[in-house]
């Protein structure tokens, strides 16, 4: 025994219990992850978590009754009896041991913050008999927040012979559910928020069951998956809700991108499908001009420099009505020629300038919204070089044909998934920064509170977020979309959430906070809240619409201190209050 | 190829494709009416499944020679490509 290496309350359980028995344990079990009852013949156990070397091997510790959950890593979770704590310590590679500990966090304020006990309590509902079906990263299947109740797997990425709506991937059921892993995490999160089981952490609806679609996340292979999860719903007769909490700002923002209309298309009653607002509020990425007849507008726009921007792309839109020409100016001063709109030509012209290649798309209108799409692509200069050429660059927009204003609109996006490029100066606009598939008219789209700033993590110590408490999140992304139509719709908790921990997955150690939960936030959170909600409604109602739905959260939703029925683009209509549901 | 069929993105990744028979552009595939049924084996032959081409919205994986006989057909509309999203989750 390495007593050393025990943090000190499991050390003074353990010596309670060499001293007292089970009977010893009992003040401390309120605390820790102890499992022990009187009478009963198997030993007490613990849940611990333990800091080790990445690469120690603890796997033949299972004969001597020590559960290791991870096969590497250097921060794991084991659950052991208390008698076994011995020959843990002993290990070389194993430096510490802490018991996980009963934490009063996320999920269980956040239900609180919107009255969502006293509504189930009131009802009794828990989802029973819908389907939450998630395309996301995957779900640990093993995870006992979902024990029984993952019907189907449509995993994407597996090679296989695919489903009825796309001839890719493998679908998976029963034993075979295992062959699919989560290892980015998000998935096995976000479906806990929606319906995992926990006495402290669990999810909004824990009763219903789930169909996750592992996805390569191209919104394509995105709405094949919407489509397979209402077909196998209905297969089943049973009401389903979709929580998509991805996104990205290639679309027009104006609700008329391939996915978003898909999602209206499928949607109808007892198809619900709900979309995330986007994490980008703080973030200059959105920029309008309106530009003059015959004059000129130039957003300028940072490459950060370091290294890390190996493409950048603008996405502009503006009226068919109006017809622009797009040139590009880099920080050294180099500037491509102007180019026109060239319908049936062809539009795409590469211009490789002394500090940067560019390219410039400006096709005609796009048939389905009647607007005109402008793309300018930015690369390294050469192969050599790592990244687009950081400092100001210039977008330089001219008025050729002037009839429905000059508004123009612009999105950046680069390579760092991360809105490492950013605009500055006047034409900086903080707002339509939802976009698709958030910006479908029939999904319900959801901005995030946030419910919880400090936690103390699982190796004890006090963590705190720069996070106004009780308060819209700031991170959370500012409608309306592009056109005026009113979105986010609704809010909901999102920072920070407890929710499960895909054991597949990495984590820093402070995000830890019990055996198999994290922490994470961002309107990601926020969703699967909401599509929860919805599978409460749909087990009350299993033929509401989304206007249905709309229309409940409209009458239940207020932004604090303002008159109700309010609308924001930071809000929507407001936080969800649940007594009234 | 029509390319007044097919939107900014599409026409930038034409530019790129090295093999015109390689299947690499993913797609959506906004159709105007649903396809004859002279066209139906001609999609098969693409790799879109005849219950997935009903839809007036449909996806598909096609080559750059596929994406041209597609865009000859008059029931196609527009053709855009597939974009990446991403999850919208963080560890602050």
């Amino acid at each position: 025994m390495k007593p050393e290496k025990l943090a000190p309350g499991l050390l003074g359980a353990f010596e309670d219990f060499q001293r007292e028995g089970v009977t010893g344990l009992a003040r401390h079990a309120r605390a820790m992850g102890l499992v022990a009852a009187e009478n009963v013949p198997k030993p007490p156990r613990a849940i611990v978590f333990v800091h080790c070397d990445h690469g120690a091997r603890l796997d033949h510790l299972a004969s001597l009754d020590v559960r290791v959950n991870q096969p590497q890593g250097g921060l794991r979770t084991a659950y052991l009896s208390l008698s076994s704590l011995s020959a843990l310590s002993d290990e070389p590679g194993v430096h510490r041991i802490l018991p996980s500990r009963y934490l009063r966090l996320s999920m269980d304020v956040a239900p609180g913050a919107v009255h969502l006990p006293a509504f189930r309590t009131r009802t009794g509902m828990t989802g029973r008999g819908v389907v939450v079906g998630v395309v996301d990263s995957g779900i640990d299947t093993a995870h006992p927040a979902f024990a029984g109740r993952i019907l189907r797997v449509w995993d994407q990425v597996l090679p296989g012979a695919g489903v009825p709506e796309g001839g890719y991937g493998m679908e998976l059921t029963g034993a075979a559910l295992a062959s699919s892993t989560d290892t980015h995490g998000h998935g096995t999160h976000v479906a806990g928020i929606a319906a995992g089981v926990h006495a402290t952490y669990g999810g909004v609806a824990p009763g219903a069951d789930i169909i996750m679609v592992k996805s390569d996340l191209q919104d394509a292979h995105i709405a094949d998956g919407v489509r397979y999860i209402f077909r196998v719903a209905g297969e089943l007769h049973r009401p389903a809700v979709v929580n998509l909490s991805l996104g990205a700002h290639w679309d027009a923002h104006d609700g008329t991108d391939s996915l978003s209309q898909i999602i209206d298309a499928e949607s109808g009653p007892g198809k619900i499908v709900c979309c995330a607002a986007g994490n980008e509020g703080n973030d200059n990425l959105h920029a309008r001009a309106t530009v003059p007849a015959g004059g000129t507008r130039t957003p300028r726009f940072r490459v950060p420099a370091g290294g890390a921007v190996r493409w950048a792309v603008l996405n502009g839109w503006y009226s068919g009505q109006d017809r622009m020409e797009v040139s590009i100016q880099s920080p050294g001063g180099f500037a491509t020629p102007y180019q026109a709109v060239s319908p049936g030509a062809a539009p795409a012209v590469a211009h490789a300038l002394p500090d940067a290649q560019v390219r410039i798309t400006t096709p005609g209108p796009d048939p389905i919204n009647g607007d005109h799409q402008f793309l300018v692509e930015l690369q390294p200069r050469n192969q050599l070089a790592p990244s687009v050429t950081a400092g100001v660059w210039r977008l330089r927009l001219r008025g050729a044909h002037l009839a429905a204003g000059g508004v123009v609109d612009v999105w950046a996006l680069d390579s760092t998934g991360d809105s490492a490029v950013q605009f500055t100066g006047s034409s900086v606009s903080d707002s339509l920064k939802i976009g698709s598939p958030g910006t479908s008219r029939s999904a319900v789209t959801v901005a995030s509170y946030t419910t919880k700033v400090s936690w103390t993590d699982a190796g004890g110590t006090p963590r705190h977020l720069g996070l106004l408490l009780n308060d819209i999140s700031d991170f959370s992304s500012e409608g309306p979309l592009r056109g005026g139509r009113r979105k986010p719709d609704a809010t909901a908790p999102g920072a920070m959430i407890a929710a499960p921990l895909s054991s597949a997955s990495a984590v820093r150690p402070e995000m830890v906070v019990a055996a198999g939960y994290r922490l994470m936030a961002g309107t990601s959170m926020a969703t699967p809240f909401v599509s929860g909600l919805v599978a409460l409604f749909l087990e009350r109602n299993p033929h509401l619409d989304p206007a249905g739905v709309k229309a409940l959260l409209a009458a239940n939703c207020r932004i604090p201190g303002r008159p109700a029925g309010t609308f924001d683009p930071k809000w929507g209509l407001g936080l969800i209050d649940a007594t009234a549901l | 190829m029509d390319r007044t069929k097919i939107d900014a993105p599409l026409v930038a990744a034409l530019d790129d494709v090295k093999d015109p028979e390689e299947r690499g552009l993913l797609v959506f595939v906004h159709a105007s009416g649903s396809p004859p049924a002279d066209d139906l084996r001609f999609l098969e032959e693409l790799g879109v499944a005849a219950q997935a081409a009903t839809k007036p919205i449909f996806t598909a994986t096609l080559s750059a020679n596929g994406l041209g006989q597609l865009t000859d057909r008059p029931w196609v509309r527009y053709v855009r490509l597939s974009s990446k999203l991403r999850l919208v989750g963080r560890s602050p």
